[in-house]
């Protein structure tokens, strides 16, 4: 943890200099508040890494952490892959549309969490989504990302309602 | 306040009370899903209410869940929520003993009257707070902005020296944006959507809500079960009536200490239940077996827990000083509703004030009406499979973001909060003071700048009294603390000294 950790402040520290070297720049027309508080962020996080350096196990990593570094390589690959699939939902919502990129990523994120059957779980997520986006149109209105699938929703939707 | 009263009393206005609070005991009662988490998911809903029946659910979900992970600590030793550690060392002895009905009673009553009493210190002493902050010039307000900062720093279990630096990497993040007086880009870089700051909001749920639900996942990949939950009978209210009417003096005492610790930035609920537990164990008749099923541990545990919600409120609304990471989510919730926390509210918007302290009076009598016969039911949730769950809280938290403005832009922010709240955690730098610092950032700033203009000498600030009674609380606050500190760390090095040693080496 330690390993990690020493590394860590350093790369936190250099990109609080940075920002306090950027800072400089409006210093003219906003004053100097932006210079002096990354300035004290640097000080801090010198002092901190300081202490880390001078007493290694005085404080423990939290145990959340602990328990994301817990596991087989495998186990932290899938955690890995659970990750990049919400990453990807976010990347490709706008392509896909909401209700297929919705399914698709709950359904594999929800198997990537260690749910066995498939196909139950895949119709439980469509209808889920079909569910919420129904509930976006008529009451929450939020202008979710539309493809298709949406825009029979809609159309069909708009058919009951007149 | 008649009329604030009035628009709890509406359908709608009730339907806020009973769906905040059941949707937080159903939240709170899961373990890994804490009242903060549920605060921020179910901030979009709120968009389709009025601002002061949003509010209200929020509160309700707020003292509901911190109600609901007494239910899984009582029935599986395992608290829903940070908060109920202690309600797990009494309650589930008591299950143990086969009196779940009347532990499971005693948590919502306790926490019901914990609730009412900072209900009732909210009402009454909110608006004074408020009328009094509305003297307050820049000095005042920098003086005020410093002493939470430094309470936070110092209160916090973890190093006073990694406090603080969450403390300044917050105000930090806090000047992205528009420069709050003059408006000067600041760290923009060219873009637009960078102008207005990174969204609040969209920090908050990849700070408490994204990385839970990756938590929750490697739970999941790991195969951690829940045990399996026995269900048990309900509270008779004769039992808890009778068990509670002996401890008025417990529930007194704890209702005021947790008001009072709420009040405090820094002390959260999860702080609460130790303090009035290990002071309950001071006043305790002989006999009274503490951290063996104790009714007396219990009462004050819980009791204290949800007084604390509401003493967290009142530096929220009175001075737009949030008094907890829950309350800090609040902020956010606020200015969604285009109301801006601190004094000028009482002013601006005293019906909704008032709508909001009638409401969270009938949130707390709720809780214990659900609390006493329903408590139960609600141990259902604890059989969601983690998977499940961890999907659905990184699902809603993509959600709830978006929802936020429409804008993936905010998407992206929330995960870069994320994976900053996990280099924190790396790093051991705790993220309420960053949240903190976010939060107060634009506050500071704004006064400092007015108040430089205005207190040009040392001579200048002695005509701010309560400024400088404020700095010189902080100066001795902090002084105090540095030194228990080094003391406490000398005496581990001089009885240690092989230890650390081996640590260095």
């Amino acid at each position: 943890m330690h390993l990690v950790r020493i590394p860590l402040l350093l790369a936190l520290i250099a990109t609080s200099l940075f920002f306090a070297a950027e800072s400089f720049d409006f210093v003219k027309t906003s004053g100097p508040y932006a210079t002096v508080v990354l300035t004290a962020c640097v000080g801090l996080l010198a002092a901190t890494l300081a202490r880390a350096l001078l007493y290694r196990v005085a404080q423990p990593a939290g145990d959340e952490i602990a328990l994301l570094m817990r596991g087989r390589a495998d186990r932290h690959l899938r955690l890995i892959l659970f990750t990049a699939v919400w990453l990807g939902y976010a990347a490709l919502l706008p392509v896909l549309g909401f209700i297929l990129a919705t399914t698709a990523a709950l359904t594999g994120t929800i198997l990537i969490g260690g749910a066995r059957r498939a196909v139950p779980v895949a119709l439980g997520c469509f209808a889920f989504a079909v569910g919420l986006t129904v509930l976006v149109k008529t009451a929450l209105y939020v202008a979710v990302p539309e493809a298709a699938p949406e825009r029979w929703l809609e159309l069909l939707l708009f058919r009951l309602r007149n | 306040m008649l009329e604030g009263l009035l628009l709890v009393l509406t359908p709608s206005g009730l339907f806020a009370v009973i769906a905040g609070v059941l949707l937080g005991i159903m939240v709170g009662a899961v373990p890994g899903l804490t009242a903060t988490l549920g605060i921020a998911l179910l901030l979009p809903v709120t968009f389709l209410m009025v601002p002061q029946e949003g509010m209200i659910m929020l509160s309700g979900v707020y003292a509901g869940a911190i109600f609901g992970g007494s239910i899984s600590a009582i029935l599986l030793n395992t608290p829903g929520t940070p908060a109920s550690i202690v309600t797990a060392w009494e309650g589930n002895a008591m299950a143990r003993r086969g009196e779940a009905p009347e532990a499971l009673g005693i948590a919502a009553v306790a926490s019901g009257i914990g609730g009412l009493f900072s209900a009732v210190v909210m009402l009454l002493a909110t608006a004074p707070l408020a009328r009094l902050a509305l003297e307050f010039g820049p000095a005042e307000y920098v003086a005020l902005v410093l002493f939470s900062l430094v309470t936070v720093s110092v209160m916090l279990s973890t190093p006073l020296l990694a406090n603080a630096a969450g403390c300044a990497v917050g105000l930090a993040i806090a000047t992205v944006g528009l420069d709050p007086v003059t408006g000067t880009p600041r760290f923009t870089f060219g873009s637009f959507q960078l102008v207005g700051g990174l969204d609040l909001v969209a920090m908050l749920i990849g700070f408490f809500c994204m990385t839970q639900g990756l938590i929750l996942a490697k739970e999941a990949i790991l195969g951690m079960q829940r045990p399996a939950v026995s269900f048990t009978g309900a509270s008779r209210f004769g039992v808890v009536a009778r068990s509670l009417s002996r401890r008025l003096p417990t529930l007194l005492r704890s209702s005021t200490i947790g008001t009072f610790l709420g009040i405090l930035p820094a002390i959260g609920p999860e702080t609460t239940p130790l303090v009035c537990h290990a002071i309950e164990r001071r006043f305790a008749r002989k006999g009274e077996a503490f951290g063996k099923g104790s009714r007396q541990g219990l009462t004050a545990a819980e009791c204290s827990m949800n007084a604390n919600v509401g003493g967290s409120l009142i530096p929220l609304l009175a001075l737009g000083i949030p008094g907890s990471g829950a309350a800090a989510v609040f902020v956010g919730a606020l200015i969604l509703h285009g109301l801006r926390p601190g004094p000028l509210l009482f002013i601006e918007q005293p019906t909704i004030m008032y709508a909001f302290f009638t409401g969270f009076i009938f949130v707390n009598i709720f809780i214990i009406l659900l609390g006493l016969y329903g408590a139960r039911y609600f141990a259902i949730t604890l059989r969601v499979p983690k998977a499940i769950l961890a999907a659905l809280v990184c699902f809603f938290s993509i959600f709830g973001t978006y929802a936020i403005g429409n804008s993936l832009f905010n998407v992206w922010v929330m995960f870069g909060a994320t994976a900053f709240a996990f280099l924190l955690a790396l790093v051991s730098v705790p993220i309420l003071p960053v949240v903190l610092g976010i939060i107060l950032g634009g506050l500071l700033e704004q006064n400092i700048v007015i108040m430089t203009r205005i207190v040009r000498t040392p001579d200048d600030l002695l005509e701010h009294p309560l400024a400088l009674a404020i700095f010189a609380v902080t100066i001795a606050m902090l002084a105090v603390s540095v030194w228990r500190r080094a003391t406490r760390l000398g005496a581990a090095t001089a009885a240690e000294p092989r230890i650390v040693r081996e640590d260095r080496g």
